[in-house]
């Protein structure tokens, strides 16, 4: 024992009490001397003592009466006691233990049994003081983890489950507690008006599962509020948890695009349990299953963000849920399963479906409380006018941006088979800060005469095709055949802008490498707005929503050269 | 010389005494026989009262154990015993043996 101590030496005795005073300030320690079992209270209280030699049998207060005050007064610490006594009573020695007492020593006193006891003492002493002091830095940590797993909570809900989820087509179901089971649900709308919804599961629990959910979260919203299309937001989603995931962990998931003047939705499932779509009449339940792997598991290079596409009429939906939903248990451990959750879905109608998942599930827990790991969702298909839900806000740089400025931009085979430049030419007319208000409509201007210039101009497809349902996939095998093997042909864009007097002008021409077309019965003077009726199926050239946009719509050439004019 | 006074005092035992007290050495043994004196008057005051007699005597017998007195130890010890056992008639005799082992103990101790 190297470091002295404090030591309490109580015996009514005095030969006894010199005897082993002495002996323990020969073992380099500081001594208190107490006559009787008041007196040992009262110096223990005065000197706090780190162990105490306490006669058992004194006068006046019982030896183990006061052994049981001091290891009171002691409170959380350790102070060892060692009671002093005469070898032959038994009995009094197991109650020396038992009433407190940590070990005894008996009389004639051998300072070698003594200094071995008082080590292995303080060696309890200490491990106690570490133990005690260790237990508090716990509660501490412990405190603290809590805060921050609250306020992790706030982050988390704000960047995982914001967007436009409550919007009027959507209904959904979503844990407060989604940050501890790695669920994630995202909703937003792009510029053109398309509604982009992603669901996401992350492998593992706690806040290790939830984490991947921020930088998925960014990209996503990001990317759509800048008008990219769905499968680059997979695929830099899936590049993105790809590289920063720990190998082991990833993200299944489903994401829809919801188009809601084609009527279309364009699906992917990569991991998820499947998605349904659900109509009137024939047909009525679709299951969508899962084709793809979760994303974050491979790289770039081996990713498929190939989608399907689904034409859906006003009022059909479709839903997603994670696996928590079909494992959720009832009190005897069953399993609520796929196949009680298709029976509702086939026998319910369209709008009751939703209630009726939720009512079943809640039902099937029951007792159990465990409510916390399902996550469902519901979107439905409505007329564009009747949703609810904001278009993106443009954050641009600033308040200065270019005025009178031009821009010329040409596409080449390869690139047009693989690059969307949409979001990049979007991106340049935000910069002016005057047509930030009308973002909306400048983008889907640019993604008609974009679609139209390389579906009809450079690919050549016709658009009757997509009138009718089975024409519909065959129009975009045909394209995705065509697009692979495009080796010739171009897209320009071409930007003029300028000031005048009381506002400004915009002109965007684009031209394509194709043949054209008869625009002769298009050349009238712009239809007013109030006269323009949004054409169900949009499959020709769409001139009719363009001139409803622009100031002014004019074919040039052979029909491959376009010009969209915006005034203000 | 081997006499009569080692058999009541351990000699060994005493040298490590000495060895440890070092210049206290003399007080220790001035303590014991002070002590050893006011608990022999004790056990004569107490002879009726068994709990006080228990009492000194176990305590005189802690004193004698430490000073390596072994006999004055062993009588006080018999006499803690036989004063639970209530038998008054024995007290007597006993605590007049240990007066007599105690006079012997302070005869070694002071010839050292």
């Amino acid at each position: 024992m190297t470091a002295s101590i404090r030591v309490l030496v109580a015996d009514d005795n005095r030969t006894d009490r010199l005897l082993l005073s002495t002996i323990v300030r020969k073992e380099g320690h500081h001594v208190v001397e107490a006559v009787d079992g008041l007196d040992a209270i009262e110096k223990f209280a005065d000197t706090r003592p780190q162990l105490v030699l306490l006669d058992a049998l004194m006068p006046g207060l019982d030896g183990f009466e006061v052994a049981r005050r001091i290891k009171v007064a002691a409170g959380d610490a350790f102070v060892p006691i060692i009671f002093l006594t005469s070898l032959t009573e038994a009995d009094e020695l197991a109650r020396c233990l038992v009433a407190g007492g940590d070990d005894f020593l008996s009389k004639p006193y051998n300072k070698v049994i003594l200094r071995a006891k008082m080590i292995a003492l303080d060696r309890m002493r200490q491990m106690h003081a570490t133990v005690a002091s260790q237990r508090d830095e716990i509660a501490q940590h412990h405190a603290r983890l809590l805060r921050e797993q609250e306020a992790a909570k706030d982050i988390f809900d704000s960047v995982a489950h914001s967007g436009c989820l409550n919007a009027n087509n959507i209904r959904h179901l979503i844990s407060p507690l989604a940050i501890f089971n790695g669920d994630v649900l995202l909703a937003a709308r792009n510029p053109s008006g398309n509604m982009f919804v992603l669901m996401g599961d992350f492998t593992g629990h706690g806040l290790t599962a939830s984490i991947g959910a921020m930088p998925l979260a960014e990209i996503f919203y990001g990317m759509t509020q800048k008008g990219f299309h769905m499968a680059d937001v997979l695929r830099e989603c899936n590049r993105k948890l790809h590289d920063i995931l720990p190998v082991g962990y990833f993200c299944c998931a489903a994401m829809a695009d919801f188009d809601f003047g084609k009527q279309t939705v364009e699906v992917w499932n990569g991991g998820l349990p499947d998605l349904y779509v659900m109509r009137d009449g024939i047909d009525r339940l679709v299951p969508i299953r899962s084709q793809h792997l979760p994303l974050g598991v491979v790289g770039t290079a081996r990713f498929d963000a190939a989608t399907q596409l689904h034409r859906l009429s006003y009022g059909d939906r479709l839903m997603m849920c994670t696996d928590g939903l079909l494992e959720a248990r009832d009190v005897s451990g069953a399993m609520f399963g796929a196949e009680r959750l298709v029976a509702i879905l086939s026998g319910a109608e369209r709008e009751a479906a939703f209630e009726s998942v939720r009512d079943a599930v809640y039902a099937h827990l029951g007792e159990t409380g465990r409510e916390d790991d399902l996550t469902l969702v519901e979107i439905s298909m409505l007329r564009e006018a009747e949703i609810d839900a904001p278009l993106p806000a443009y954050q641009a740089s600033g308040q200065v941006g270019p005025v009178d400025w031009s821009l010329e931009y040409e596409l080449g085979p390869s690139s047009l088979r693989i690059f969307n430049p949409l979001p990049l030419l979007q991106h340049v007319l935000m910069e002016v800060p005057v047509l930030r208000t009308r973002g909306g409509e400048l983008f889907t201007v640019l993604s008609e005469l974009y679609n139209n210039a390389l579906d009809h101009g450079v690919l050549g497809l016709d658009s009757v095709l997509k009138g009718s349902a089975s024409g519909f996939s065959e129009y975009y095998r045909r394209r995705s055949e065509a697009l692979e093997t495009l080796n010739h042909g171009f897209v320009r864009f071409e930007f003029v802008s300028c000031v005048a007097e009381a506002g400004g002008e915009l002109r965007i021409r684009v031209v394509d490498s194709g043949a054209g077309f008869d625009h002769s019965r298009y050349a009238q003077p712009k239809v007013a707005a109030a006269n323009a009726s949004p054409s169900p199926s949009l499959h020709g050239r769409g001139v009719r929503l363009l001139r409803t946009l622009c100031d002014s719509v004019t074919f040039f050439g052979c029909g491959n050269e376009v010009e969209a004019v915006f005034r203000w | 010389m081997v006499g009569h006074e080692t058999e009541h005092v351990d000699l060994d035992h005493l040298s490590g005494l000495r060895e440890l007290m070092e210049d206290e050495f003399g007080l220790l043994i001035e303590t014991f026989l002070d002590d050893g004196a006011q608990r022999i008057a004790e056990l004569h005051g107490f002879v009726e009262d068994a709990d006080a007699l228990r009492r000194a005597a176990h305590a005189l017998k802690g004193g004698a154990s430490n000073i390596g007195a072994t006999i004055l130890a062993r009588l006080c010890a018999d006499l803690e015993m036989l004063a639970q056992q209530d038998d008054g008639s024995r007290r007597r005799p006993m605590v007049a043996a240990i007066e007599c082992e105690f006079d012997a103990v302070r005869t070694a101790l002071t010839r050292l």
